[in-house]
C-alpha cells in the first residue's frame, strides 16, 4: 500500500509549494488514473512516491517503507516509466541482461509477448530506435519487471495511433492482478480503456478518489440537445452534435461510460463529488 | 535487507559499465592522448636531434640526454597522473547530469552505499588504471610512430616509471617517511576535496571546486595575515621527531579524509531527481 500523509513539499530554489499538507492512499491490485491540470504535481507524486524527490515534510511509504531512503526491497517493487527517459546505445538484449538481473520477478514471456504485440525484436539496438520504438521497448521492460508498483508517467505520449491501441493491448495482457499501476496522464481518451480507480489532485486535496463502478452509479455522462431534461444537469459543456453532460444517476440499474475528460472539466468548474 | 552486498555491487557495476560505456571510452581516449602529448612535447627535441657530430665528442650523450628526457616526462606524467586522479574524484555524479541518468541510477533496487560504493570504484581505482593502461598506451603509440617518420625512439617511460619507483627510499628513514605521508596527505586531502566537490557541483565540478578551493586558499591567506596583524604567538614544540609527525599527518590525513567522504556521502544520499540549482543541496 502506497500511502502519503502530511505531505509538503516544494523544489529547492522555490518558494511554491506543489503540495501542501496532502494525503492520499493507495491500495494494491488497482489500476489508478492520476489526473490533474499542468502543475498540480501528479509526475512531482510519482517522483516523491518512488523516492526521487524528498518531501519537505510529512510521510511517504510504499509498504511501510519511507520511499526517500531509496531502500533495495522498496525500490525492486516499484518502476517508474517516465515521461523523459534515456536507454544506452545498446542491443535491447544486453539491457535485458543487465537490468533484469534487479527485478526478482522479472517476466522473458511477458517481454517477449509485449515486444511482439509491438513488432519488435530482442535483437534491435536501441541506439538505432526511434523515440517511440524506444519508448514501446521501454514499456515491454517496465511490464517484465512485474513490480508491485509500476508507476506511468504519460504513457502514450510519443507514440503513434496504432500504438496507443497496441498500448492499451499491451498494458491490459501485461499487467498482474496484485500489481498497482499508476497511470499520470492529461491524454485520458488512451488510457479511460485501463483504469479502475480516478484520483484527480490539485496542490492541496485529493478532489476525486473514487472507483469507476462508483462514478458509473453516480453520475451519468451523456450527449443531450440543449433544453432538454436540463434541471438534473450538474456540468455541461457544448460540442457540434448537442451538450456534453454530467448529470445525478438515479437508476442504478442504467449506467453509462464515464466520460473522464468531461468528469475532469466538471471537478475543476467546482462539482463535488 | 543488507545495506551492503557485493553481488549488487557488481551488478551496478555491469550495469554502468554497459550504460556508460561511452563516457568512459571517451575518457580513456582523452588519457591516452594526455600522456601522449606530453611525451611529444617532452621528447620532440630529442627524438628529432641529430647526434652525428656530437657522438663524435662525446660518445655517452644519447644516454645521458636520454636520462634528462626520461626524467623531466616522468615529471610531467606524475603531475597529469595526480590530475585526473583529482578529475576522476570531481567526476563521482558525472553519470547522473541530467534528470533521466539521475532517474535510471537513483531507481536501481540497490543501496545508496552501494551506489556511491560504485561510483567510487569507477572514479578512483579504474581511473588509475585507465592512467597506468593510458601510460602503456601512449608509450606503444609513440613507439609505432616515431620510426613510421624517421625520428629516434625512446624506451619505454612506463618501464621507466616502474623502475624508479621500485628504487624510491621512501621506508629508508624517518623523514624520507615524513616527507612521504606529508606528500600523500596533500593528494588524499586535495583528491577527497574534488570528491566532495564531485557531489557538491552540478555543472563542471572539476573547474568549480579549483575555484572554491582557490577563494578558501585566498581566505586562508587573508586570515594568516589577520592574525600576524593581531601579533599572536603561538609556541610549538620543535623537539618532535619525525617518527611522531608522521603518525600526526597520518592521524590529520584519515580524519580529514573520512570527514570530506562522509560529508560526500550525505550529499549523494540526498540527491534528488529535480535540482534547480547550481550546487545538489
Amino acid at each position: 500500500m502506497i500511502e502519503i500523509s502530511n505531505l509538503a513539499f516544494n523544489y529547492s530554489g522555490s518558494k511554491h509549494l506543489v503540495f501542501k499538507d496532502f494525503n492520499l492512499n493507495l491500495a494494491e491490485g488497482k489500476v489508478y488514473g492520476l489526473l490533474g491540470k499542468n502543475g498540480t504535481g501528479k509526475s512531482t507524486l510519482l517522483y516523491l512516491i518512488c523516492g526521487l524527490l524528498r518531501p519537505k515534510s510529512g510521510h511517504v511509504a510504499c509498504d511501510n517503507v519511507e520511499s526517500r531512503l531509496r531502500r533495495p526491497e522498496m525500490l525492486r517493487d516499484i518502476f517508474l516509466l517516465s515521461e523523459e527517459f534515456s536507454m544506452p546505445a545498446i542491443s535491447l538484449r544486453r539491457y535485458v541482461e543487465i537490468n533484469a538481473s534487479f527485478y526478482p520477478n522479472f517476466s522473458h514471456e511477458i517481454l517477449e509477448k509485449s515486444l511482439k504485440d509491438f513488432d519488435l525484436d530482442m535483437n534491435v539496438n536501441l541506439g538505432q530506435l526511434s523515440m517511440g520504438q524506444k519508448k514501446k521497448a521501454y514499456i515491454s521492460f517496465a511490464l517484465a519487471t512485474r513490480t508491485k508498483y509500476l508507476l506511468m508517467d504519460e504513457p502514450t505520449n510519443g507514440l503513434d495511433i496504432p500504438s496507443k491501441s497496441q498500448f492499451r493491448k499491451v498494458v491490459a495482457s501485461g499487467i498482474g492482478e496484485e500489481q498497482t499501476i499508476i497511470i499520470s496522464t492529461h491524454q485520458v481518451h488512451d488510457v479511460e480503456m485501463l483504469i479502475e480507480h480516478v484520483v484527480m489532485i490539485n496542490n492541496t486535496s485529493v478532489m476525486v478518489n473514487h472507483s469507476l463502478e462508483e462514478l458509473c452509479e453516480k453520475f451519468r455522462f451523456e450527449l443531450r440537445q440543449p433544453g432538454i431534461n436540463a434541471e438534473d444537469v450538474l456540468y455541461a459543456e457544448p460540442s457540434l452534435q448537442g451538450n456534453w453532460v454530467v448529470c445525478r444517476n438515479n437508476d442504478a440499474e442504467d449506467t453509462t461510460t464515464v466520460n473522464l475528460e468531461l468528469l475532469f472539466n466538471a471537478v475543476n468548474s467546482g462539482l463535488k463529488i | 535487507m543488507n545495506n551492503f552486498s557485493l553481488l549488487r555491487l557488481k551488478n551496478v557495476l555491469v550495469w554502468d559499465v554497459f550504460s556508460n560505456w561511452k563516457s568512459y571510452l571517451r575518457l580513456f581516449v582523452g588519457i591516452v592522448l594526455g600522456f601522449f602529448i606530453i611525451q611529444l612535447l617532452t621528447m620532440y627535441e630529442y627524438m628529432h636531434a641529430d647526434f652525428t657530430l656530437q657522438i663524435q665528442e662525446n660518445p655517452n650523450i644519447m644516454e645521458i640526454w636520454q636520462g634528462r628526457v626520461m626524467e623531466v616526462a616522468f615529471s610531467l606524467s606524475m603531475v597529469a597522473f595526480v590530475g585526473y586522479y583529482y578529475l576522476g574524484a570531481s567526476m563521482i555524479l558525472s553519470t547522473m547530469k541530467d534528470k533521466q541518468n539521475r532517474s535510471n541510477f537513483l531507481l536501481i533496487p540497490a543501496t545508496n552505499l552501494e551506489k556511491f560504493a560504485e561510483r567510487w570504484l569507477m572514479c578512483v581505482p579504474i581511473i588509475i588504471l585507465m592512467c597506468l593502461v593510458g601510460i602503456l598506451g601512449a608509450d606503444l603509440l609513440r613507439i609505432i610512430i616515431t620510426p613510421l617518420i624517421g625520428y629516434n625512439s625512446l624506451p619505454l617511460l612506463f618501464t621507466y616509471i616502474c623502475k624508479a619507483f621500485s628504487q624510491t627510499e621512501i621506508f629508508s628513514d624517518a623523514y624520507n617517511f615524513f616527507s612521504f605521508s606529508l606528500a600523500l596527505c596533500i593528494i588524499f586531502v586535495n583528491h577527497a576535496l574534488f570528491l566532495l566537490g564531485g557531489c557538491i557541483f552540478r555543472r563542471h565540478p572539476f573547474i568549480s571546486t579549483c575555484a572554491a578551493m582557490l577563494v578558501c586558499l585566498i581566505l586562508l591567506a587573508i586570515a594568516d595575515n589577520f592574525i600576524a596583524m593581531l601579533d599572536l604567538h603561538f609556541s610549538l614544540d620543535h623537539d618532535l621527531s619525525y617518527s611522531t609527525l608522521s603518525i600526526i599527518v597520518w592521524g590529520v590525513n584519515i580524519s580529514v579524509t573520512s570527514l570530506l567522504y562522509w560529508l560526500s556521502y550525505r550529499i549523494f544520499t540526498r540527491t534528488q531527481v529535480i535540482q534547480n540549482k547550481w550546487i545538489n543541496f
